[in-house]
């Protein structure tokens, strides 16, 4: 039988969303997808939504704190699709650069 | 508009900053480097001293908290693993290692003795767990990750972010070895990009370009990074399913999206998807252009139409 799903604490929501604020602020990344993933996966362990294996030990940080994982794993991220984006015919003589295999 | 540029080499590859405000290229390009930088530390396989090789040392399971950039990358790789349905998987590092591809790539001799290898999927991406709040990393014994797939466009999304906010306004395009990505107010008929097989190509008269406003454009081609071993060539993109290097039809991708690391996210499954791909980029909205191993281009996703040449 699965386990019982647990809802975060208000801590730990807040805890997350500072993570995610710290991350947004630290890349000036707005539009970023992968921002947004982890965005949206904190988002998901506030909602207690996720499906993917949760975990409750405490586990040690690198600066010594002891700190509590979320119930969240990515590989619920919970981001839906890839992005699209569009584009338009464009003239060699202004071309600025060149995308190709590296 | 005056648009001024910075060419250099970055991740093993070519760096290339674009920026619509001559007066703002010193400070985009040291944003972007910096930036660049932060990537290889955190996330490089060939250097012994990144966070990333660091933390998969040992045999057993690995596990731990990682920095943010970090933290990022991986969440971008499982992320591109999730909706791809594995094409594009980050525990390739063993299959790709054995195939030959051990050191950055410029020191990888381009032939060599036979290799002996085997048809075994990779361990799969679901053996790795990020847990982003805690930023808690788990990845099973015997799962080798590598980055290489996602992390190179990361960078460029994050590059051109960081320019931006350095610029203080105006607009930034960020290439690296062809994953571009453009930020801020673009030139007023947009970001001009040739498509080729090699980002190393020269800008001709008669070369395919499209123009964006937004996002980012990917090219995954296994044309390029190719090494030969008892006469076989093996390049870079590993079918998870196989572990081997892809074998599909398409021999180059090259895809726009909302971003570059999802742009690059669509070649690259691409390319291991085969057959498929055109009909699932396609019904995606992904404005992609795909070369077959012949040379012959299919167009789909809204992919504009060839202009008129100029020469």
């Amino acid at each position: 039988m699965p386990a019982p799903k647990r809802r975060i604490t208000v801590a730990e929501r807040d805890r997350a969303l500072r993570l995610r604020r710290r991350l947004t602020m630290s890349f000036g990344v707005v539009g970023g997808a992968a921002v947004a993933a982890l965005g949206v996966a904190a988002a998901d362990a506030h909602a207690g939504t996720s499906t993917s294996a949760a975990s409750t030990s405490s586990v040690t940080s690198a600066t010594g704190t002891t700190t509590t994982p979320s119930a969240s794993s990515s590989s619920s991220t919970g981001s839906a699709s890839i992005s699209t984006g569009s584009a338009s015919t464009g003239s060699s003589s202004s071309a600025s650069t060149v995308s190709g295999g590296s | 508009m005056t648009l001024a540029e910075h060419r250099g080499t970055a991740l093993g590859t070519s760096l290339h900053v674009v920026v619509t405000d001559p007066q703002t290229l010193d400070v985009a390009t040291a944003a972007v480097e910096a930036v660049v930088d932060a990537i290889d530390q955190a996330c490089s396989r060939f250097r012994d001293d990144s966070e990333l090789s660091r933390f998969q040392t040992g045999d057993g399971r690995r596990e731990g908290i990682v920095s943010p950039l970090l933290a990022q990358a991986i969440a971008a790789a499982l992320r591109a693993a999730e909706l791809t349905d594995g094409a594009v998987d980050p525990t390739v590092g063993e299959a790709v290692r054995n195939a030959g591809y051990t050191v950055d790539f410029a020191a990888v001799p381009a032939e060599g003795e036979p290799l002996m290898l085997a048809v075994s999927p990779v361990p799969g991406w679901r053996r790795v767990r990020l847990f982003p709040a805690t930023r808690r990393v788990e990845i099973d014994a015997g799962v080798e990750v590598d980055l290489g797939a996602t992390a190179k466009a990361l960078a460029s999304d994050l590059a051109a972010a960081a320019a931006l906010e350095a610029m203080h306004g105006g607009g930034v395009l960020v290439s690296l070895g062809g994953d571009v990505s453009v930020a801020g107010e673009p030139p007023a008929d947009g970001w001009h990009i040739q498509i080729a097989e090699n980002s190393r190509a020269e800008i001709t008269p008669d070369g395919e370009t499209i123009a964006i406003r937004t996002g980012g454009v990917a090219t995954s081609s296994t044309t390029v990074r190719r090494w030969r071993r008892g006469g076989v060539e093996l390049h870079h993109i590993i079918d998870p399913a196989t572990g081997l290097p892809a074998a599909g039809p398409w021999r180059t991708v090259s895809v726009v999206a909302g971003s570059c690391v999802d742009a690059n996210i669509a070649a690259t499954a691409a390319i291991v998807r085969g057959a498929a791909a055109a009909s699932w980029l396609d019904g995606a909205g992904l404005p992609a252009r795909l070369v077959d191993r012949s040379g012959g281009l299919t167009r789909v996703g809204g992919w504009p139409a060839p202009g008129p040449q100029t020469s």
